[in-house]
């Protein structure tokens, strides 16, 4: 493990390894702090770009992003009331009134200390969890693999929707999708309608892509421009940030570990667990009463829980090739392309590039901490750039970008009509995600489904006679109960309001 | 009315309907006891079913709000001058993207990536000097970083062969 450490290591601080490192974190932290371009744009449109890069280079790159877009969503949240992140709105609550009340520099310390700090927390459980869990994961056969997509699909359509039916269709529409093409069990063409081009199958990284980035770009059209102005200064150094580290600590902990769980948990993400993390810093608060005007702990909660939410969604796709959020689906699409097999198996047969993983997650979480400070009001201006020039550069990235590496015009219709796909499914709340993790699951799921029934004697027991299939099958079932008495409750809500608004 | 839920239900319904009516025609492998067909047949019924219940659900809020409509004398929500402004625009860019493709196979990567950046950013609005700047720059600077760097092919277009012919 040493040695491993050490090769990493000395990759990582290798003059043009570190300087990448360095630029991307800081395009991530600019990417995050600009409303619309959140890190899941910034990853996919950078994929292609990959190519022509080291393995190593790849990821180095596309994981400082990760991690700065993390954070950079906070700086305009505080300043402007203009989070650049989905997870920044709830950092804004708190941040905002801060600023307006004179604290703006104080907001800003306690999101870049408890930025650094969930994020160095949760490369530890990376550390750690990872390397025991993919020990675990190499003794998996069909019957879990299955059920590990099976309960991964199930979390992802109780959990991303109000509505389990719209979480269905989402995850329904993806697996039907995955069947096209060409069955790799068999050989035989399934659904390809005599077209020759569909004989590949639906291509999931030009998909994936367009389903987030293209339908973001339709979203921003809806409105154009830029509408909040800067006014004001940001002072403070490091010493304020790291002096906040006495007052903040045990909800820099606290928000952590909810993040480090929430990312773990697939198809959920930062947002969510900055939602947790909040509601959970008010209600142990002793100055509860005061949320929401401007209270220091609800800042940190927040940054702290999406920052740990990166190396938590980490975990299973390291070790299961299971997405935990939107972004780390996207660096599976990046592994897929550098003819990586996301799993257990790179932990027997690419150690050098999960130590340099774990390496470049542990730097560019330090880093925050000194760019954060120096970079906050630079990366506030930055945020005002009017979105119109912005929507247009993105459009061509995602629908060529992945399509021309492939040098076909197929690719170029299939990221036409998922971006297309992508932006309904947001105006109806179906969601994307869904579509993405069936998609990429859905040929795991079957394959694994069918070799199990191939090679077992019992027939489709074998899923039940296996107690880790079997206890991954009942936690699927009780996510979907879940899901299903949450969207009941909501409908209940919903049909009472409507009624006292309709008699009041 | 929500048309984008609909969409999703009528299309969602229509693709598994499709997908469970060409399962049927799939071959059978003695030595695969699910077969090709078994997994697609049952994606295809939970999508189908999905989009049946979304269906029947709007079909329900549609009877429930004209009923509601008759009963206040409401008239219909007037839509904001902004939100047909943003249609329009939507509809607009949509249009464009459809065509990039089709474009870039006739014109190839750089002519037709300036164009469409040039017609996107004249829909939304942008001013004249700096959309010019950004029409050009951006599509030469990603044509030199795929030709150059990443020594991907770009393709040239049918244009590029008539004049070379």
């Amino acid at each position: 493990m040493l040695e491993h450490g050490i090769a990493a290591l000395s990759l990582l601080f290798a003059p043009e390894n570190f300087i990448l490192l360095f630029m991307s974190l800081l395009a991530g932290m600019i990417v995050g702090a600009m409303p619309g371009l959140t890190s899941t744009v910034a990853i996919g449109l950078l994929i292609p770009f990959t190519f022509a890069m080291s393995k190593y280079a790849a990821f180095i790159m596309l994981l400082s992003i990760y991690c700065g877009s993390m954070f950079g969503g906070s700086i305009p949240a505080i300043l402007m009331n203009l989070p650049g992140t989905p997870s920044a709105f709830i950092t804004a609550i708190e941040g905002h009134p801060m600023t307006k009340k004179g604290e703006g520099h104080r907001a800003i310390s306690a999101a870049v200390i408890s930025s650094t700090l969930g994020g160095l927390l949760s490369c530890l459980f990376l550390i750690v969890l990872s390397l025991q869990l993919a020990r675990v994961a190499l003794a998996f056969a069909g019957p879990e693999y299955f059920s590990l997509c099976f309960l991964a699909l199930a979390v992802v359509l109780s959990l991303t929707s109000k509505s389990v039916i719209k979480g269905l269709i989402a995850v329904g529409l993806g697996l039907v999708l995955s069947t096209v093409g060409i069955d790799p069990t068999t050989g035989v063409p399934r659904f390809t309608f005599g077209i020759t081009e569909i004989l590949i199958g639906i291509p999931t990284i030009p998909a994936t892509i367009a389903l987030f980035c293209v339908a973001e770009a339709f979203r921003m059209i809806e409105q154009p421009g830029s509408f909040a102005e800067f006014q004001g200064r940001v002072r403070g150094g490091l010493s304020l940030a790291v002096g906040q580290v006495r007052r903040l600590w045990r909800t820099i902990v606290k928000s952590s570990l909810i993040g480090i769980f929430i990312g773990i948990l697939p198809g959920t993400g930062a947002v969510m667990s900055s939602l947790i993390a909040y509601g959970e810093a008010r209600r142990t608060s002793p100055e509860r009463d005061k949320f929401g005007q401007g209270v220091v702990e609800g800042v940190s909660a927040s940054e702290a829980a999406n920052n740990a939410t990166t190396g938590g969604a980490l975990i299973p796709m390291l070790t299961l090739g299971i997405p935990g959020d939107v972004n780390t689906l996207m660096l599976m699409g990046a592994m897929i392309i550098h003819g990586l097999i996301p799993g257990p198996q790179l932990f027997r047969d690419q150690v050098d590039l999960i130590y340099v993983i774990f390496g470049t997650m542990i730097i560019a979480n330090l880093l925050i901490l000194p760019m954060g400070i120096r970079m906050a009001p630079v990366i506030a201006r930055i945020a005002l750039i009017d979105n119109r020039y912005v929507v247009p550069v993105i459009l061509v990235l995602a629908i060529s970008g992945p399509a021309i590496s492939y040098g076909h015009i197929y690719y170029f219709w299939i990221s036409v009509i998922f971006g297309f796909l992508g932006y309904i499914c947001h105006k109806a709340e179906v969601p994307v995600l869904g579509i993405a993790m069936a998609l990429i699951l859905g040929p795991i799921l079957e394959r694994n489904f069918r070799s199990s029934l191939m090679l077992s004697d019992s027939g489709y027991l074998i899923f039940l006679e296996r107690p880790i299939s079997l206890v991954l099958l009942v936690v699927s079932l009780l996510v979907i109960v879940y899901g299903i008495r949450r969207g009941a409750r909501s409908n209940v809500v919903n049909g009472v309001s409507q009624d006292g608004a309709r008699s009041g | 009315m929500k048309p984008a839920e609909w969409f999703i239900g009528v299309v969602g319904l229509a693709l598994s309907a499709l997908i469970l009516f060409k399962s049927f025609e799939l071959p059978r492998i003695a030595a695969d006891p699910a077969g090709l067909a078994l997994m697609p047949q049952i994606f295809a019924l939970l999508t189908g079913g999905a989009a049946v219940l979304l269906i029947f659900s709007l079909v329900r809020d549609v009877l429930q709000s004209s009923a509601n409509a008759e009963a206040s004398e409401g008239a219909a929500d007037p839509r904001s001058i902004e939100d047909v402004s943003a249609t329009r625009r939507l509809l607009a860019t949509a249009l464009l993207t459809g065509l990039y493709p089709l474009v870039m196979m006739k014109l190839g990567f750089l002519l037709s990536t300036i164009f469409y950046i040039g017609a996107v950013l004249r829909v939304l609005g942008a001013r004249p000097v700096p959309g010019a700047v950004v029409a050009l720059a951006c599509p030469t600077a990603l044509f030199l970083v795929f030709d150059s760097l990443l020594n991907v092919y770009l393709p040239g277009g049918d244009w590029l062969a008539l004049l070379f012919d």
